[in-house]
């Protein structure tokens, strides 16, 4: 069992790839802003993908172990230590009964970080995943979705046995920075029936800036205004930016009126605003690392290159394994 | 209807198309990423016919197991199409979709499973009064649809009063053509009867807060919330809870959402404290929703909306007159 000290900004419990299955009905996927961060804390203590673990958003928790514990530290990097001593990030690390783990603010790059245990978390799975949707009030601790002061979550059996240490090379480490550049697929809505091709140039052209309001649900981004190459939404409303309501994709950037938005893994599945691209699969965990202010700058894609992409992250992270 | 036989205009966002052709819609298929593509129907108007092409869609990729395929995602007059694109590569999903549509039935033949459900609602109560007085106070003060958006709805519609309005709300059923929209199985509606089919522009900005069971109306779509949350509806009224999360009375046996696709609601004017007991009674598992099973038949609704044509004409050119007087200012 561990128990939560202090809570932390906004930690969750989730799992990879989520609540999935639901989307006709509404029920968003969660699961990791960053996925691969969160993959690999996974198979640096032997979990599998979809153990579940600690998302932690800026500043994160003080915990205190009730048993010994294989644990993983990834993503964003923290000032923590383990009774007193620096936790070192991206590797396994032996955790013994009765000691505090105190994680504190970001002390680097990027936006969140993972915690994961050998064998995961054991909450109960609700609609078939252990993530969390705190919007709906459900999965992960189903008490207190996000975890508070005093929350006690319990392990699985074995989470101390395999001592194996495992560390991931410097080079295998994912580069951060404040400027996140994203390959982003144009469309479904794109230019010129929609968009004006200035604007989806500019779009592409344009480092983002993060809005301070960005979180699970949607990243908001500041920027230049969009212009829309027809006059109104038709049936769909008044607004350019406006079509009849329709299924969105989880990383889509939706303009809504002229703001663009990230749809990420918390947000709506069916909406009425028009949506320019939409971020490749593989980079969709750099928007779990974007924090406000940070700048998002979009590589315009083809689908094939994306899937391109995608095959080499995966064999990637399967080298982990080894 | 308007049958434009134009091809979509080319862009990068196209992965193929099908032209109209008689008494079929055309087809566009829009890459949305590397992991979904995006198929719509027909001209973008509201027309129940392009629902159920989408329809059509998603029962045969589903009988037919594509390979690669994972989920599908109803919209008004679309259909997502969530895949592997490690498994399938969307060239060859958009193949595999064009050899279903030449397959496909004809729209006006469906015949789909329709339950007509019953709910209380009550009009312009507290809750939905004291979220529209919170967004007054904390987001915006002056709206053409403040202070009062039963009233609003009223004058969008060339209506007289509130109480038409909420005539009309009772005299059609409402098809629910998508859940989710937005999040945990809200309802997606329509109008089955253009002569009542009331719009509104939604609100800008949205709301912070809205109450849970609140109804509302935005574009010519009606909703209702299934938990305290944002929204951009007029709201009009409130009904019975549609989401319980550990399912925990018999309506909700099935699934923590109440409705399936293609539930028709039929709403019925009850007071507030009516309202009440009927909600308390519900999520004691004392009150059990009324519905009745039934089958709608896309071929008769055609036929009923051919014998009202008319007089919806008439409502519809009175509203969209109505609807111009009232966004100004918006």
């Amino acid at each position: 069992m561990i128990e939560i000290i202090r809570s932390g900004f906004h930690t969750t419990i989730q799992d990879y790839p989520g609540r999935i299955g639901y989307w006709n009905v509404g029920i968003p996927p969660s699961g990791p802003m960053d996925g691969l961060s969160f993959r690999m804390a996974n198979r640096l203590v032997g979990n599998s993908d979809t153990d579940a673990g600690l998302e932690m958003t800026l500043m994160g928790p003080k915990i205190k172990f009730t048993r010994d514990a294989m644990v993983a530290f990834t993503g964003a990097e923290m000032a923590a230590t383990l009774n007193g001593r620096t936790i070192p990030w991206w590797q396994s690390i032996y955790v013994e009964k009765g000691s505090v783990v105190d994680i504190g603010a970001l002390s680097g790059e990027g936006c969140r970080a993972y915690m994961a245990v050998k064998g995961g978390f054991d909450v109960p799975e609700y609609l078939g995943s252990r993530s969390t949707f705190p919007k709906g009030g459900f999965g992960g601790h189903t008490a207190s979705p996000l975890l508070a002061c005093g929350t006690r979550i319990g392990l699985s059996d074995d989470c101390g046995r395999d001592c194996t240490a495992r560390c991931l090379e410097g080079r295998k480490i994912p580069r951060y920075g404040t400027t996140w550049v994203v390959g982003a697929v144009p469309g479904p809505h794109y230019a010129p029936d929609f968009f004006t091709c200035e604007t989806v140039e500019m779009f592409y052209d344009t480092p983002w800036r993060v809005h301070h309001n960005s979180n699970r649900l949607g990243y908001r981004l500041e920027g230049p205004t969009p212009c829309f190459s027809r006059p109104d939404g038709g049936e769909g409303g008044s607004h350019p930016s406006n079509l009849i309501d329709y299924p969105y994709a989880v990383g889509t950037v939706n303009v809504s009126g002229n703001l663009p938005v990230i749809l990420t893994v918390d947000g709506p599945s069916l909406g009425g605003f028009i949506s320019i691209a939409t971020i490749a699969t593989s980079d969709l965990w750099k928007i779990g690392q974007a924090k406000p202010h940070d700048h998002i700058c979009f590589e315009n894609i083809t689908p094939e290159a994306a899937v391109n992409r995608l095959a080499a992250g995966e064999r990637f992270l399967n080298e982990i394994n080894a | 209807m308007l049958d434009t036989n134009v091809s979509p205009i080319d862009s990068d966002a196209l992965a193929g198309s099908i032209p109209t052709s008689a008494g079929t819609p055309g087809v566009v298929y829009r890459f949305a990423g590397d992991a979904y593509l995006l198929v719509e129907y027909g001209d973008a108007v509201l027309d129940l016919g392009l629902r159920f092409r989408a329809y059509l869609l998603e029962q045969e990729i589903q009988r037919a197991g594509i390979k690669g395929v994972a989920e599908t995602i109803p919209g008004v007059r679309s259909l997502l199409i969530k895949y592997n694109p490690l498994v399938l590569c969307a060239e060859k999903l958009v193949t595999i979709l064009k050899e279903i549509e030449t397959v496909l039935p004809c729209a006006d033949d469906v015949e789909v499973p329709s339950r007509l459900v019953h709910l209380p609602i009550a009009f312009h109560d507290r809750w939905t009064l004291d979220a529209i007085a919170k967004y007054r106070r904390s987001v915006r003060a002056e709206a053409p649809y403040l202070p009062d958006n039963a009233e609003f709805v009223a004058r969008c519609n060339g209506l007289d009063n509130v109480e038409q309005v909420f005539e009309y709300l009772q005299k059609s059923q409402i098809m629910i053509i998508g859940l989710g929209d937005v999040y945990l199985g809200a309802p997606c509606a329509v109008s089955l009867d253009p002569r009542y089919r009331l719009e509104a522009p939604k609100y800008n900005p949205a709301r912070t807060y809205t109450c849970e069971g609140g109804v509302g109306i935005g574009g010519a779509f009606s909703c209702i919330y299934p938990m305290e949350s944002p929204g951009g509806y007029q709201l009009v009224g409130r009904t019975l809870p549609i989401w319980n999360t550990w399912q925990a009375t018999p309506d909700f046996k099935d699934a923590p959402w109440l409705f399936k696709f293609f539930d028709r609601i039929q709403f019925h004017a009850v007071s507030e404290d009516e309202l009440l007991e009927k909600r308390d009674a519900m999520r004691r598992g004392d009150y059990r929703l009324k519905t009745e099973p039934g089958v709608f038949s896309m071929r008769q609704y055609k036929a009923f909306t051919k014998e009202v044509r008319a007089e919806a004409g008439r409502f519809k050119a009175r509203q969209k007159q109505a609807i111009v007087q009232c966004t100004k200012g918006y």
